[in-house]
């Protein structure tokens, strides 16, 4: 048989020859294109990266733009930044001429304004209320922490309204085309939309919280504003509806100021209602709507807080020369900690790093901020990269993240 | 002396064979359930069809140093050797072949290395331009024109600097 090399076999060498090569060129293609990479592989990989390399990871391809774009990657990116600290800050020397269509004087070319992507969004051009052009722009910042250093960042964006509260990498802030209104907006991805009005009072008459429920995992707004008679009225609106809600407010007399910013921790939404000497804390359930008190341990003073700490609630309040870290389980506070190094009378807490938990302060006196890591047991002074600035409103605890109010839409291939 | 029962052999895509401690081996997921399956069965060989003989030596690298630092630092101060060499380790391996590692290292089911290797590539993608990181993981742009230009309008912020490479 193996001596009969006919010339069939050549023919059936040859077609074996070029089905080889075939093959080859088959594979050489193969490796060129896309080779096979495990999903799992890729979005553990995009998971790990900072948000600014995730936004341009988004255009790779599209199977990357679905990864990327999808509820549970946003969330499980989210659990994994740490928290930073928000706040605003006037635009130095610059007086806003006509906020036209004409391009604005901007100290970056990518700043973004919130009032000018309303205005574009517009069906038909409005005509620039003059009182407005008063105003000082305002520029967003946020401050990150670690290593006892803290770094500033930019979301090069701009607005004329005041950051009301935040949640989950969402801010409220005041919508200053409209007297009284709101808008919600992620200042890292930019997107916003604008509330409806709601019952109008002056800032010092209200308070504005804004939280997730854990259960429908439906954001909502909460407004509390006292009326003319002393009472604080609530009303509430779920983003995605169109209208505010008007639930049972607190009981008469509970509150003796709304200038706290209230915590959102254990489902719910918590305020200090005194200025000082607060002997018990107004919470509302985030789905219950219902409004309660819980008395604190001890008497809160003007240098102490309560602030979400690992998903618990926790009142932070200064004894003597230490400061106590009390937990509240239900309906019971339980001392946690004492930090008894370093502390200083006049250390406001901020909040905890949801990461690093790290407990963030700032000092009345000189406005610097200090950190006290549970791990070492060390309270030390961060240094800043910065100077302190004019600021405009409060610090408040907020994380960088892609979340949005509306759930994500994929790309079809 | 560790007797024969506690090894066990790796054999790669190539067919190569390597012994290894079954502490080691342990680490990787799959190799545990198939040793698991196979209670009994004096055949102490695990083929590991898909993965390169180099990829395994890898592996079997960073986990030989992972049970070594382990029982040394029982004590404490574990996690910070275990960062230095883990620093030394990614430091020998080529950006390329860190792709290959970690699809190695996803098949074998080895949580610590792939936690390691996802966020090293991670890092070396982080500032670097969409154009580079398609070529790096041999990815084709499926985006049409227009569908690219709607995304880059509904995602404006993603303008800013990147480094080329």
């Amino acid at each position: 048989m193996a001596k009969s090399v006919g010339k069939k076999d050549v023919g059936l060498l040859k077609s074996v020859e070029e089905r080889a090569l075939h093959k080859k060129e088959e594979d050489y293609h193969k490796q060129r294109q896309i080779p096979y990479f495990h999903k799992d592989c890729v979005s553990n990989i995009l998971l790990r990266l900072p948000l600014e390399s995730l936004q341009h990871a988004r255009f790779v391809c599209k199977p990357w733009y679905n990864i990327i774009n999808n509820d549970l990657f946003i969330d499980t990116h989210l659990r994994s930044s740490e928290s930073v600290l928000i706040f605003q800050k006037i635009v130095p020397n610059e007086i806003i001429h006509q906020f036209s269509s004409t391009v604005m004087p901007q100290e970056h070319p990518n700043t973004f304004s919130v009032e000018q992507s309303f205005l574009q969004s517009q069906p038909a051009p409005i005509i620039w209320q003059p009182v407005t052009n008063r105003r000082s722009r305002l520029s967003m910042q946020y401050m990150e922490f670690g290593e006892g250093k803290s770094k500033l960042g930019e979301y090069k964006l701009s607005c004329l309204g005041i950051i009301r509260a935040t949640c989950n990498g969402l801010i409220l802030l005041d919508n200053k085309l409209k007297r009284g209104g709101l808008v919600v907006m992620n200042p890292v991805t930019r997107k916003l939309t604008a509330l409806p009005l709601g019952t109008l009072y002056p800032p010092e008459r209200q308070s504005y919280g804004f939280a997730q429920s854990d259960t429908s995992k439906q954001y909502k707004v909460v407004h509390l504003f006292r009326d003319e008679l002393g009472y604080v009225n609530c009303e509430i609106l779920c983003l995605g509806t169109r209208n505010w809600r008007e639930v049972n407010g607190p009981s008469f007399g509970l509150f003796g100021w709304l200038g706290y910013s209230p915590v959102s921790a254990l489902g719910g939404l918590h305020w200090i209602p005194h200025i000082d000497r607060s002997d018990y804390i107004v919470s509302i359930g985030v789905d219950t709507e219902n409004f309660q008190t819980t008395q604190l341990p001890k008497s809160c003073r003007t240098h102490d807080r309560i602030i979400e700490m690992g998903g618990s609630l926790c009142f932070v309040t200064h004894e003597g020369l230490s400061i106590d870290i009390w937990n509240l389980s239900g309906a019971v506070w339980t001392k946690q900690y004492s930090i008894t190094r370093g502390s200083i009378i006049d250390l406001v807490p901020l909040l905890s790093l949801r990461i690093s938990g790290d407990v963030i302060f700032r000092r009345e006196e000189d406005g610097s901020f200090y950190a006290y890591d549970f791990k070492v047991e060390i309270m030390r002074k961060i240094e800043m990269d910065h100077k302190c600035f004019p600021r405009i409103g409060s610090y408040l605890p907020h994380v960088n993240s892609l979340v949005s109010w509306e759930a994500a839409q994929a790309i079809s291939d | 002396m560790a007797s024969t029962d506690d090894k066990v052999i790796l054999k790669s895509s190539e067919g190569e064979c390597f012994e290894v401690d079954m502490a080691v081996a342990s680490h990787l997921q799959i190799v545990k359930s198939v040793l698991e399956d196979c209670e009994g069965s004096s055949d102490k060989v695990v083929s590991l069809f898909i993965v390169e003989a180099k990829y395994v030596a890898m592996i079997i690298e960073y986990y030989k140093n992972y049970v070594e630092l382990k029982e040394k630092h029982e004590e404490g101060g574990f996690e910070e050797k275990l960062k230095e060499f883990e620093k030394q380790f990614l430091e020998q391996i080529d950006k390329k072949e860190l792709k290959g590692l970690v699809m190695a290292v996803n098949y074998l089911n080895a949580p610590a290395l792939f936690d390691v290797v996802c966020t090293a590539i991670a890092k070396h993608i982080e500032n670097k331009s969409v154009e580079y990181v398609r070529e790096y993981f041999g990815i084709v742009n499926d985006f049409t024109a227009e569908e690219e230009a709607q995304i880059r309008e509904e995602h404006r912020w993603a303008y800013d600097g990147v480094n080329d490479d």
